[in-house]
């Protein structure tokens, strides 16, 4: 009988430890698939960050003072906006790399789409300040020519 | 007057030993002493809980033991060298009651080793529950720590915070104290003892009792 308590314990602490290495498993996995959110958003920070960038570029109230100036403004204008395609092909790839963790149901779900929403209303300003900025230069293009 | 001198020396010398022989002599009496009483209580059909206190004071011992070993060494060495020179002196009745009792002080010295083997044997049962109770608690401790960072499900704050989690949780860094191996080495332990009808009721009750709290 005194041996009892020796087979109990051994036996407890056998499936105590089984269960143990499953929740350990498991918090792994989680682990694993936080990262790759955490990179996800890393990665949209950066994209927000060249939108910031550029975004500073287009509030300029410059519109040239003569025509020369004017054009030159106008070639950088052209720059901006290939740089801001390009940009948009990066929100794509955010944008597919989300449907892909949000499929997956990986954690910090909310940190993602906090992540786009935030994208998307910057590539919203910078898109609504390059479309004034090329009608204001326009206008005093032809106010100059 | 040199031959004076050489005597003296001698004497000198001779003095210092037997007073470094007497000083060991009683230091080995008196552990000699604690095995007697350790050994006589072993009798008793003592407990196996009361047989690990007396095991622990057993392990102190085989410490100090260890310890003074090197000094025995020592000493032995010199008894050497004292009784190839005696043979050259003419205080040879002093330098030979010296040698005596530096033989008498090395044969407890083996007989005081030879004890503690022999109680050791006799406490091997002990050592095993000793040494499954002390594992037992490790892992129990362990899983618990472990268990406190499961629950608490921390997902980092960034990246790089993910990372060190993971990196803690399961990278060259993280606490491996106990693994599978450590689980198996504890059955097999437990298996020894009951294999060896190995009665210890409280304390593995006790133990059940934390696995239950966990």
């Amino acid at each position: 009988m005194k041996r009892k308590f020796f087979i109990i314990f051994l036996k407890k602490l056998n499936s105590r430890w089984v269960f143990f290495q499953g929740r350990r498993e498991e918090y792994q996995e989680l682990l694993e698939s936080a990262l790759e959110v955490h990179k996800f958003n890393g990665d949209v920070d950066d994209t927000n960050a060249r939108i910031q960038e550029k975004a500073g570029l287009l509030s300029s109230q410059d519109y040239g003072k003569n025509l020369t100036m004017v054009e030159q403004l106008l070639r950088k204008q052209d720059a901006i906006e290939r740089d801001m395609s390009a940009i948009h092909r990066k929100l794509n790839e955010h944008d597919n790399e989300a449907k892909k963790l949000l499929a997956k149901n990986s954690p910090l779900r909310d940190t993602i789409i906090e992540s786009l929403k935030k994208l998307e209303a910057s590539w919203q300003q910078l898109a609504e300040l390059a479309h004034m900025r090329r009608l204001k230069l326009q206008q005093s293009y032809n106010l100059q020519k | 007057m040199e031959a004076f001198r050489c005597r003296l020396d001698f004497a000198l010398v001779l003095a210092k030993f037997d007073s470094e022989i007497n000083e060991m002599t009683s230091w080995i009496d008196e552990k000699n002493k604690f095995l007697h009483n350790s050994q006589t209580h072993l009798h008793d059909r003592l407990s196996l809980e009361d047989k690990m206190t007396h095991l622990k004071k057993h392990q102190a011992l085989e410490i100090e033991l260890a310890s003074n070993a090197l000094r025995i060494e020592a000493l032995a060495i010199q008894l050497g060298e004292l009784k190839k020179t005696s043979n050259d002196q003419n205080t040879m009745v002093s330098s030979l009651r010296v040698v005596e009792r530096g033989d008498e002080m090395l044969q407890q010295w083996f007989q005081i080793n030879k004890n503690i083997k022999i109680l050791n044997a006799e406490l091997k049962e002990a050592k095993d529950l000793f040494d499954f109770n002390h594992k037992a608690d490790q892992i129990l401790h362990w899983i618990g720590d472990k268990q406190c960072v499961l629950n608490a499900q921390e997902l980092g704050k960034d990246y790089e915070h993910a990372k060190a989690l993971l990196k803690s949780l399961i990278g060259k860094d993280a606490d491996q104290t106990v693994d599978s191996s450590a689980i198996k080495e504890l059955n097999n332990l437990g298996a020894k003892l009951v294999a060896n009808g190995s009665d210890s009721d409280s304390i593995v009750q006790s133990k059940l009792n934390q696995i239950n709290e966990a």
